[in-house]
């Protein structure tokens, strides 16, 4: 159950990752932090993915 | 002594019927209020979705109030909404433009109908091992009695 759970995070990662790689230039990307929205970079969003994957 | 193993047989045997009753009747209450949970989530979609259409209609400039707490607002001006910031999942949220953010939130709404569909077909076919069960239990009941009467 809990793979199959794990497996589950993991493509919906994957998908986020696809539509984050595909947005236009310039578009703002934020990171929630408990209440707070904090604005970050592609990059800083795909890297915290693959933390909060790791998790 | 062999009738006293049968009938210790047999009440292993209900007990574990009953068991698997209750594991089913157990999933079906848990696939009840994941259903409702997606029905919930997917009237708060719909509700977004009119909200920022009604946003757009009324423009720039418009006074509105924004929520702080459940108890008290205060007052905004509202800036045109050409631009939305739409969660997409794993705490990332994105800018997309109105037109875009629709999309998204109708993709999300579609998706949920899918799982919601999906839900109730397995709740369908555990309300058929339900009645499947009830039936054997009847049986299995049935039996038992034939079998202490006939020992009368």
């Amino acid at each position: 159950m809990e793979e199959k759970r794990q497996q589950q995070k993991k493509e919906r990662n994957k998908q986020i990752e696809e539509f984050i790689s595909k947005l236009p230039e310039g578009r703002k990307i934020y990171y929630r932090f408990g209440n707070l929205m904090v604005e970050v970079s592609r990059e800083e969003a795909l890297e915290l993915i693959k933390k909060e994957e790791e998790k | 002594m062999a009738a006293k193993k049968e009938i210790k047989k047999d009440d292993k045997r209900m007990a574990e019927l009953n068991r698997e009753l209750r594991s089913y009747i157990n999933q079906i209450e848990t696939l009840r209020v994941n259903i409702t949970n997606i029905d919930a989530l997917i009237s708060e979609y719909r509700t977004t979705i009119t909200t920022l259409q009604n946003l757009k209609d009324l423009g720039k400039g418009k006074e509105v109030l924004l929520p702080v707490g459940r108890i008290a607002q205060v007052s905004a001006k509202l800036e045109a909404v050409e631009k939305v910031v739409v969660s997409i999942g794993s705490s990332i949220s994105v800018e997309l433009t109105f037109d875009e953010a629709v999309k998204q939130i109708e993709k999300e709404i579609s998706a949920l109908i899918l799982l919601r569909q999906a839900l109730e077909k397995t709740m369908v076919e555990l309300y058929g091992k339900v009645e499947e069960l009830t039936q054997k239990i009847r049986e299995h009941g049935r039996e038992e009695a034939t079998a202490e009467e006939g020992k009368k």
